[in-house]
């Protein structure tokens, strides 16, 4: 396989940091014996694949009925997963959404990950792929650092594939897109193919990094019975969790949550046209007559 | 036979996935209503039979064309009306409509109602109320892509069957062109059997007792359309019950490492089922081989991770409530019956709500990947058929009928794929004849089995019907008041054998 390639540096970091995060604070942690790698999941629920219905003033999507797990997100956590049974890997997953999205941690959590944390807070509400990338970084660093962060190629929602790339731009973490196998994880490194197209690509990336997952790369398991039934513990963040270590600069926070904090504008949203043409419409006894005398044409 | 047919001999419309193939001097495929009574009522005028096709899923080759038209109903697909009737919310189909549809329909709450006939604002209220309730079509084969018709001509059931019974106990009515080319709506009660038979709409009598065609005492015309593969008319309209979905559907699957523990497991659960239990199905080695086999080739299936390492058979089922506190009971007894037996319960999926489609599609793909299995055989030269049997033995328990198969295909040198319902006790075993010689055998041991079935009071022929393809079994083996009857059946509903012809009879 080939080197790393090269990579285009996305531009310094547009989200503040904040000098007393857990990411800051511990960099050496790698090197304790016994350590085991530390994985994060960023993970969406989603509306029912048919059933979305979107803010007709603002062209939000509405999160206000039931949902399921984003299908690109089983794949991530699957890969996650890997990087447990291989490796040891502690998985923790992250997701922000309504009161109701908690349902798909739980079900997340049956497949094996150690711990959930669930965002919800009317603040965080109207997130787009920016807002929604920070506040994300946000929670991980509460709960961080992280060796590894997993995100799916998108979300069959919104569609954007943008969340896990700009929270590798907004870290300045090594990044590595369409994630189809992991070849290892030693000497500080992960080692992965990606899959464009029908080429794989074999990449090395310095921890920590972010990577975001094909998804025919890796099958999602499916939880056992016992798993089912053991009881699923979600913890809950909100916006003043978020806000918490950092007192002083919270109103420059808050300002980064939420709607608020979004700078993309939907302008339009719209349901794609068929483009079925009508070549004729002959009338049903014209239409029936001319199968028929067919039909008797091929019978003699 | 193809060569006769003016349609190309590769026509996807002469063949079904039992991999018969037939010919036909025509194809229509109305778009509405009006344009399949014409086409219909045409073709009676000049005495053109017709073969009705659906999706063409069928395992028995009731779709495959024995000369005349083919009057395919894939593009009558539209949902017509939504009533509140007796049972509850109904919705008004046309044949074309594919149980995928349905699905997605209730899912959303939104069916496209465009061609409904009703008042716009009784509509607009009804709608709201429809989409305050979860709904559910009980039967729920488990072929998506099959057409309502289709389930309807077949009578088709799903694993569920023990619970929630068939498709024509679910439907309140049905609209259907009959032999004088006039289309009839058809409530369910309208037409009950009496004394001296069956009123029929067209005014003829059917001189039959409901027992003696297989039906319920209290059967009506409907149950008998619902069944009979065509062979009475065109069904163009349904009429489907929907009742409410308890709030909580479990599908669990376990893996044991043998197909005797897998035997064990089941005869534990059927020993003190659970109240929730609504399928429980047994796959055996082989199953699980077609499925590895499957998946080469169909995406959807590699979303499903493959069986445990050392899997030698599968046990899955399904637990419905309301109170989801009944089916973690349930499953905890399930994992101690695992335990007691020496399986491993962690060699399981356990799968809620919607994506209980998973284990779903794990077991459909059974009879699917058959299909891709004979195509394998047909290319090494022997044009091999589906050749299965589906029978119900309630003379004996899971293990013996498994057992009583599995001696008579070592007697006989055959091999076969096996999977059944376990709470019908219902077995379908599917041979794969390599040549005509294997063909042969398995055809005199089906008869073997179905003798054995009828005998101890067992159904025969109970999966996907008869069509062209078991017809001759059928004949050998159903008894002759049986045989009788439907054929006075045909005789009374299609006096000139005009409407799919070659099946059931000849």
């Amino acid at each position: 396989m080939t080197d790393a390639p090269e990579r285009t540096r996305l531009g310094p970091p547009t989200a503040p940091s904040f000098p007393n995060s857990a990411a800051d604070r511990e960099r050496d942690f790698r090197e304790a014996e016994g350590y085991r790698p530390r994985v994060a999941v960023a993970i969406k629920q989603v509306p029912p694949s048919l059933g979305g219905a979107t803010d007709p003033l603002k062209g939000f999507v509405l999160r206000t009925g039931p949902g399921r797990l984003n299908p690109h997100d089983g794949p991530a956590i699957e890969m996650a997963l890997r990087l447990k049974d291989r490796y040891g890997a502690l998985v923790d997953l992250f997701s922000m959404g309504p009161v109701q999205a908690e349902t798909a941690l739980k079900e997340a959590l049956s497949l094996g990950p150690d711990r959930a944390f669930h965002l919800t807070d009317p603040l965080l509400a109207g997130s787009d792929s920016l807002a929604t990338a920070r506040t994300l970084i946000w929670a991980m660093d509460l709960e961080g650092p992280y060796d590894i962060i997993v995100s799916g190629l998108m979300t069959s929602d919104g569609g954007t594939g943008q969340v896990g790339p700009a929270m590798a731009a907004l870290m300045d973490f090594p990044f590595a897109g369409r994630v189809s196998e992991i070849v290892s994880l030693e000497d500080g490194a992960l080692t992965v193919k990606q899959l464009y197209r029908d080429e794989l690509l074999e990449t090395r990336l310095n921890l920590p990094c972010l990577v975001t997952v094909h998804p025919d790369g890796f099958t999602p398991r499916l939880p056992t019975v016992r798993a089912r039934l053991r009881p699923r513990l979600v913890n809950r963040l909100t916006a003043s969790d978020l806000i918490a270590p950092n007192p002083d600069q919270a109103p420059a926070q808050a300002a980064l949550f939420g709607e608020r904090g979004s700078p993309t504008k939907i302008l339009r949203t719209h349901k794609p046209k068929a483009n079925d043409k009508v070549l004729a419409r002959p009338t049903p006894p014209v239409a029936a007559s001319v199968i028929i005398e067919a039909a008797l044409k091929a019978k003699s | 036979m193809t060569d006769k047919s003016p349609l190309p001999p590769d026509s996807p419309a002469l063949r079904d996935e039992s991999r018969l193939s037939g010919w036909a001097e025509g194809l229509g495929s109305p778009a509405d209503r009006r344009a399949a009574s014409e086409l219909i009522g045409q073709s009676l005028a000049k005495g053109i039979p017709m073969t009705f096709q659906g999706a063409r899923t069928g395992l028995r080759g009731a779709g495959v064309p024995n000369g005349g038209l083919i009057v395919g109903a894939a593009r009558l697909d539209r949902v017509e009306g939504l009533r509140r009737g007796q049972w509850g919310f109904e919705l008004l189909v046309q044949p074309g409509y594919r149980l995928a549809d349905l699905r997605r329909d209730l899912a959303t709450r939104r069916p496209n109602l465009a061609a409904s006939q009703a008042e716009p604002e009784a509509l607009k209220e009804l709608l709201a109320e429809f989409r305050a309730e979860e709904l559910f079509w009980p039967p729920d084969p488990s072929e998506t892509s099959a057409t309502m018709g289709g389930l309807a001509s077949t009578n088709a059931s799903g694993p569920n069957r023990s619970r929630f019974g068939r498709a024509a106990d679910h439907l309140s009515g049905l609209r259907v062109i009959l032999h004088d080319g006039q289309e009839y709506n058809l409530e369910r009660g309208a037409f009950k059997f009496g004394p001296q038979g069956l009123p029929l709409p067209t005014g003829r009598l059917l001189e039959a007792d409901p027992k003696a065609l297989g039906l319920p005492p209290e059967a009506d015309l409907l149950d008998l359309l619902a069944g009979g593969q065509g062979m009475y008319g065109f069904i163009s309209g349904l009429w489907l019950k929907l009742a409410k979905a308890p709030a909580h559907l479990w599908g669990l699957v376990f893996f044991p490492d043998s197909e005797e523990k897998a035997v064990s497991l089941i005869e534990a659960i059927l020993d003190d089922p659970p109240e929730a239990l609504i399928s429980l199905d047994f796959l055996d080695l082989p199953s699980l081989s077609v499925v590895s086999v499957l998946r080469q080739s169909a995406k959807k299936l590699r979303e499903i991770p493959e069986p445990p390492t050392g899997a030698a058979s599968a046990v899955s089922l399904e637990l419905m409530a309301d109170d989801e506190s009944l089916i973690e009971s349930a499953s905890e007894r399930i994992i101690q019956n695992c335990l007691d037996r020496g399986c491993d319960p962690d060699q399981s999926w356990a799968l809620v709500g919607t994506e209980v489609e998973k284990s779903r599609l794990f077991a459909h793909a059974v009879p699917e990947g058959l299909g891709s299995l004979l195509d394998s055989v047909r290319a090494g030269g022997y044009p091999a058929v589906m050749t299965a049997t589906d029978f119900t033995r309630p003379d004996l328990r899971f293990g013996q009928n498994l057992g009583e198969c599995r001696r008579d295909l070592r007697e006989m040198g055959l091999t076969a794929v096996t999977f059944g319902h376990a709470l019908d006790n219902h077995l379908s075993v599917n041979f794969l004849p390599k040549n005509a010689e294997e063909a042969k055998r398995a055809t005199e041991l089906m008869g073997h089995w179905l003798e054995r079935a009828k005998n101890a009071g067992g159904e025969l022929f109970f999966g996907q019907g008869v069509g062209k393809l078991k017809k001759e079994l059928f004949l050998a083996h159903e008894s002759p008041e049986r045989i009788a009857s439907l054929r006075a059946a045909k005789k009374a509903l299609d006096p000139n054998g005009l409407f799919n012809p070659g099946n059931l009879f000849d």
